[in-house]
């Protein structure tokens, strides 16, 4: 055992020194946690947040928005504010075209942008909301805590869009029956893989991936036989109330 | 000065330096039958990215034509020879750099930005981008072949005999972009868009090999002492600002996540007044410059000249007109007739090719006629029938069969075919000899103007005029089958009334042409274009 006597500041420092450099100066690691604490967690973090930014993009296997399978979900990109306000621009991938529109949430109300003009006009509200997957006491957070097996702790890794950040690495298995409905139908019900990347200081998810299945009549333009869903969170607490878009 | 040292004799030299300006000039048009292809490989949203898009097209013209403006110039000081593999190999790259500009290139500029600012770019746009600073790194190349091909034909030939050269380099310039189209639906049919591009690679290094080899006569070699500080590096700086203001000027941008209305910016927004009058601008500051430069990149003593502005002035028109039609074909037929993509890059290819075959073989006549009957009656003619058949086409509906649409497009492409010989023949004639490569360039360069012109100021009118039409429309529920059938029918419309603006714009360029006078026509220039 090495003594150090702390009444010897010069020893001290020179000991410090040497730590870092045989730890490789790294920043102190937190306290190791089991994985369903992270995420745990995690939830109870998501849960008291106010507002954040996201970013739910869909690759491989196509997730089709209507029965005729004859648009399909791309992407949606936008602000998500407490309890049930989103401003979001969705894309639509149709047979030869991609398409983008925008929507507005709040609570009941619905606004969403026509396909050609981008004119903003309000209508009644139908077919799948990010505000109710995103809603932290009844949307994907509930999921997480209820739905997801086998859950393992990963290790600290690096997200490309968060250079020197080393988060926790969660996975496991999700069961898509809770997802289906909450989704609309879009994700599920077959159970998926599920990743996790967390932030170790502040339990911030930065993202969320699922690994679904698709049915053979959903493949992907290159025969792709999985959906990957990459949900990204940003700007935690950073989003001002959304307000009803201009209408025409 | 004739070369005795060359190796190879001259027309095998001049067959050599045109398959890199053929590729280069394939590269102009070869995406307008294929963009609705990439753009959905790119998950690129049409109707809010359309305008970004467009500059896959006007990025490519606008380089090439900014390239063209100054790179001859600066091969009389770097020598021909290390100019033309320079810009041989910036070709190459850029050609690669399209090929992959989804992958690493984009994977990096995203890393840039994280690393950066801490945003995150949408992938399907950054890649969008990368695609569009490739097309325009691969356009500066190809188009800075073309005025060092010139001038090699200048080393080469006496100037009695350098008529036919500089005809055969304006030809092949020309041939390319005509059937580029063609070319590129062909590979789409069967292979993925980015083999337009792969197979540029082998033809260039191919080329790059022989050339570096077989074009080592000293004279083609020589680096002029103080070589660079003679260059006009601030008239071509202030000629490349105009131009790309210019066309931002003219390119309309979305407020990207906020997706405000179109028609909520009002015709001519803010930004675009500002860009414009930059152009102006920087216009008036390069002629300014060129009146007092020692080596101007233009002689602009040429514009004085009897017909030479008249007949530029009509070229840049027949750009703008041209271009809308050859555009607007590919888009009519992707989005309103064609079931797949593949099919639609195939048919586009085919159906331009009623517009551009007709207009190259009428070129030959055009000759003919001009040294007959002079430039103003051909040109005239020419422009008459163009206008007609623009004018019919502007009829085109969801039912218009291929049939229909087949002696329209050839009925246009004959009349811009008989222009091509009065109004290059015009421009070239009327300069003295040792400045007719400088005017068959400026002659390449006011069409390409005037292409970059249209492309832009179409997409601008289109999405407006598409935007403004779909607010008339009573407000309906999200039934997007009928939404679909009503923008299909809008941008029947609207594709419609721009073939209509470009009738117009063919009608009123015989204005100029009308006040070309008869002069000489010198025969060896009859296949000048």
């Amino acid at each position: 055992m090495i003594h150090v006597d702390i009444r010897k500041p010069l020893s001290s420092l020179c000991f410090f020194l040497l730590l870092c450099i045989v730890t490789g100066c790294e920043s102190p690691t937190p306290q190791p946690l089991s994985a369903d604490e992270i995420l745990s967690s995690a939830v109870e973090r998501t849960r008291g947040l106010k507002s954040f930014h996201f970013v739910i993009d869909c690759e491989g296997a196509f997730a089709y928005l209507t029965e005729d399978r004859s648009l399909a979900f791309g992407r949606a990109e936008g602000n998500f504010y407490t309890p049930d306000q989103v401003r979001a621009t969705i894309r639509i991938i149709s047979p030869g075209m991609i398409t983008e529109m925008s929507m507005v949430a709040l609570g009941d109300e619905y606004w969403e942008t026509d396909l050609l003009s981008g004119e903003w006009r309000k209508l009644p509200s139908a077919g799948f909301n990010p505000a109710t997957l995103l809603a932290p006491q009844s949307g994907f957070q509930e999921i997480l805590l209820n739905d997801v097996s086998n859950l393992r702790f990963e290790g600290l890794q690096e997200l490309p869009e968060l250079p020197g950040q080393n988060l926790y690495t969660l996975s496991g298995m999700l069961g898509g029956d809770g997802l289906y409905s909450l989704s609309y139908g879009l994700i599920g019900p077959q159970p998926m893989a599920i990743r996790m990347w967390v932030d170790p200081q502040t339990f911030d998810v930065f993202r969320v991936q699922l690994d679904e299945p698709a049915t053979s009549a959903e493949t992907g333009p290159q025969g792709e036989t999985t959906t990957i869903w990459q949900v990204d969170f940003w700007d935690f607490d950073q989003i001002t109330p959304i307000t009803p878009p201009p209408e025409n | 000065m004739p070369l005795h040292r060359v190796s190879l004799s001259k027309a095998w030299i001049i067959a050599l330096i045109c398959l890199p300006i053929f590729l280069g000039s394939l590269d102009v048009t070869v995406v307008s039958a294929v963009l609705p292809h990439v753009l959905y490989d790119l998950e690129i949203p049409l109707q809010s990215e359309l305008d970004t898009a467009a500059w896959v097209v006007s990025g490519y013209l606008l380089a090439y034509s900014v390239a063209m403006t100054f790179m001859g110039a600066l091969s009389d000081r770097l020598g021909r020879r290390k100019v033309y593999l320079l810009a041989l190999a910036i070709f190459a790259l850029g050609s690669y750099l399209v090929a992959i500009a989804d992958g690493w290139p984009t994977r990096i500029a995203l890393q840039i930005a994280f690393r950066l600012g801490g945003s995150r770019p949408d992938p399907a746009l950054a890649s969008l981008w990368m695609l569009v600073t490739a097309r325009m790194v691969q356009a500066f190349g190809g188009g800075a072949m073309v005025p060092v091909g010139m001038a090699i034909a200048g080393d080469l030939y006496a100037p009695s005999a350098l008529a036919r050269p500089l005809g055969v380099i304006a030809a092949i310039d020309t041939i390319g972009w005509v059937i580029g189209h063609l070319y590129g639906g062909i590979l789409t049919r069967f292979y993925d868009w980015r083999m337009i591009f792969w197979i540029n690679l082998p033809l260039c290094a191919l080329a790059f090999i022989v050339i570096f080899f077989s074009l080592n006569a000293p004279e083609l070699s020589k680096l002029r002492r103080g070589a660079l500080r003679g260059m006009d590096w601030i008239g071509a700086g202030l000629i490349s600002i105009a131009l790309l203001a210019l066309n931002i000027g003219l390119s309309r941008e979305t407020n990207q996540g906020d997706q405000l209305s179109l028609s909520a910016q009002g015709y001519l927004p803010k930004f675009a007044i500002v860009y414009l009058a930059l152009a102006v601008l920087f216009l008036v500051l390069f002629v300014f410059r060129e009146r007092r430069a020692t080596h101007p990149l233009i002689p602009l003593t040429l514009f004085r000249r009897v017909n030479f502005s008249p007949a530029l002035l009509a070229n840049f028109l027949i750009g703008v007109s041209l271009f809308i039609a050859i555009a607007n074909v590919p888009l009519f037929i992707n989005t309103l007739v064609a079931e797949t993509l593949q099919q639609g890059a195939w048919d586009s290819g085919w159906m331009l090719s009623a517009l551009t075959v007709p207009m190259a073989l009428a070129a030959f006549p055009s000759g003919w006629l001009t040294v007959r009957l002079g430039y103003r009656l051909p040109a005239a003619f020419g422009l008459g029938l163009a206008g007609i058949g623009l004018l019919l086409m502007s009829h085109w509906g969801l039912a218009t069969p291929y049939k229909q649409m087949v002696p329209q497009l050839a009925l246009t492409g004959i009349g811009f075919g008989l222009t091509m010989a009065p109004i290059a023949a015009a421009a070239i004639n009327a300069s003295p000899a040792p400045q007719r490569g400088s005017a068959s360039g400026l002659v390449i360069i006011f069409r390409l103007v005037g292409m970059t012109v249209g492309v832009s100021a179409l997409t601008t009118y289109g999405l407006q005029r598409v935007a403004h039409l779909t607010v008339m429309l009573p407000v309906t529920s999200v039934d997007l089958t009928t939404a679909a059938q009503n923008g299909m029918l809008i941008i029947a419309r609207v594709i419609g009334e721009t073939f209509l603006i470009a009738a117009i714009v063919c009608l009123v360029a015989i204005l100029p042409s009308l006040l070309l006078k008869p002069g000489k026509v010198v025969e060896s220039l009859e296949g000048v274009e």
